[in-house]
């Protein structure tokens, strides 16, 4: 297994808070990694390190070989820009042409757009594209240098489903030619798509690391949904959650809970039990669930 | 030149030319104070005509280098355009480069147009040699205001540095006395001026065109404001990389 990205016990902090505490990490080429954590983990202040915009207090970085400040390793990672920085005035084809000018072998502009789903954009400029144009301009950029590794931080956040398709579609191809991918979302389920293994943060620190089934399972959780019930107090739930007349409840135990809703004489109308989702389980282990 | 910086050349030239705001005020409104203050009064005495022109063209060097340089570096430190370039190969010289060449090119939009009025139009004359004298002159001038807008660039947020453009060129060349001709300057002009930096730059541009003496004071200042806007770049530069990159 070759690791294409290497990162050591690193710690940054910013005034009064750290941002990130003792974080080790190898991702190997070609893998797509996901990384979540509720705001403020940490998930961010890693990648601006990774990416050689931020230097830790300590520990150390390796990507591709070399520190991620090196010409060498800027040459083999792919970051996306914040598509709301994207100037405004450039054509879509101009931004790509001038990315790929920093690079020595990149894809060619066709094909980089016909990827993205972005030919038909290519002579409108950036300023005059709505925000998930933008945003699919901007991770295309990531890909124009045909790195090894690529950054992308919440690349669909706010995007409609076809557009978050055709990102998906491009990051898959990326994947499947062999390539690296460092994914942050809001989005579990988009994690859940495209992620070979998953990392929780939490309070700066890696907090789980395995692959999507195995994170899943990790919480032996399981969903109980209910209709129109009438709850007696229940031991054993690990929360509950309403959304209009159906009632969600995880548990650790679904038989033990079953019978005693049953037991207990609860009311309702019917039930479904299901294994709970990624989501589920990255909100139990950071404890981040909000009861209702 | 490398590629890249030729990229970068282009990129931001285009970028000035689509968004020609201060594009068109720094090639307008020198040439405009020319056509329609100094021609009309003093267009045929050939020896005032000729410190005008020379005045004003310092003062066009002043506005391209000051508003192209402190709003370039300040938009490119606020953007998240400007992290992104971090990220990309090829090192932060192209765009530096990049950068200074569109700024010489504004210049070149400021002046230009002033030496064709002043050629065409007025009876201004100066021997060969001495506008090559001038010409190098100016070159110190374009250096003390590129640094001037650079630390500007620094030390100032892209709004304040907008508001300090439109606000700043009229006090620091008045009080210059860039506008004034000898006999006329106020009082309290003639004390201060020679200690403002836009004085210093125009002096040494008249002496290397006319020949005729200016005091040393004001050259003297001149190469401190130099030292200073220098110093502030170069602090200013750190600054800013220990904030956002350490």
């Amino acid at each position: 297994m070759t690791v294409i990205a290497r990162v050591r016990d690193l710690t940054r902090r910013y005034r009064d808070t750290t941002a990130l505490d003792g974080v080790s990490l190898d991702i190997p080429a070609g893998q797509v990694l996901g990384l979540l954590g509720p705001n403020g983990a940490g998930k961010s202040t890693l990648i601006n390190v990774m990416t050689g915009l931020l230097r830790p207090d300590s520990g150390s970085v390796e990507v591709c070989g070399g520190d991620p400040r090196s010409e060498s390793t800027r040459r083999v990672i792919g970051v996306t820009p914040q598509e709301t920085g994207l100037p405004e005035t450039w054509r879509v084809a101009e931004l790509v042409d001038f990315v790929s000018a920093h690079f020595p072998d990149p894809v060619d502009r066709a094909e980089l757009l016909d990827r993205f789903d972005l030919t038909s954009l290519a002579d409108r400029q950036a300023g005059g594209l709505s925000g998930g144009q933008q945003r699919r301009v901007a991770v295309a950029l990531a890909f124009a240098g045909r790195p090894r590794l690529v950054f992308l931080d919440e690349p669909t956040t706010g995007l409609d489903v076809d557009a978050r398709r055709a990102l998906w579609n491009g990051i898959r191809a990326f994947h499947a030619d062999g390539g690296a991918v460092l994914l942050t979302s809001h989005y579990i389920e988009e994690v859940e798509a495209l992620a070979d293994r998953v990392v929780v943060m939490n309070h700066g620190r890696i907090i789980a690391d395995g692959g999507v089934a195995e994170i899943r399972g990790r919480v032996r959780l399981k969903r109980v949904t209910l209709t129109d019930p009438v709850l007696p107090t229940l031991s054993g739930v690990a929360s509950i959650e309403r959304d209009a007349d159906r009632t969600h409840l995880l548990t650790n135990d679904a038989t033990a809970l079953v019978r005693e809703l049953v037991t207990s004489g609860a009311s309702f109308t019917d039930i479904e039990i299901e294994s709970a989702s990624l989501e589920d389980a990255f909100l139990a282990i950071t404890g981040d669930r909000r009861t209702s | 030149m490398s590629s890249l910086t030729m990229t970068y050349t282009r990129r931001n030239l285009a970028e000035t030319i689509r968004t020609p705001t201060m594009f068109l005020t720094v090639a307008l409104v020198p040439v405009g104070v020319m056509v329609f203050f100094v021609v009309p009064f003093i267009g045929q005495d050939p020896v005032a005509i000729t410190s005008a022109s020379a005045t004003l063209v310092v003062f066009g060097v002043l506005m391209a280098c000051v508003g192209h340089f402190s709003v370039a570096v300040a938009a490119q430190r606020e953007s998240t355009w400007g992290h992104y370039l971090r990220t990309l190969p090829g090192g932060i010289a192209p765009q530096m480069f990049g950068h200074l060449l569109v700024g010489l090119a504004v210049v070149a939009a400021a002046i230009i147009p002033i030496l064709l009025v002043t050629g065409l139009f007025t009876a201004a004359s100066a021997p060969p040699p001495r506008v090559l004298l001038a010409a190098g002159a100016l070159l110190v001038a374009v250096v003390t205001f590129t640094l001037l807008g650079l630390a500007m660039g620094y030390l100032m947020s892209m709004r304040v540095a907008a508001i300090a453009n439109s606000i700043g060129f009229l006090p620091l060349a008045v009080a210059g006395g860039m506008f004034f001709d000898e006999a006329g300057t106020p009082q309290i002009i003639e004390q201060i001026a020679p200690f403002v930096p836009t004085r210093g730059a125009t002096d040494l541009v008249l002496v290397a065109l006319t020949g005729e003496p200016v005091g040393a004071l004001s050259l003297v200042m001149l190469a401190l404001w130099i030292t200073i806007f220098a110093g502030l770049t170069v602090w200013g530069h750190r600054r800013d990389q220990v904030r956002r990159f350490s």
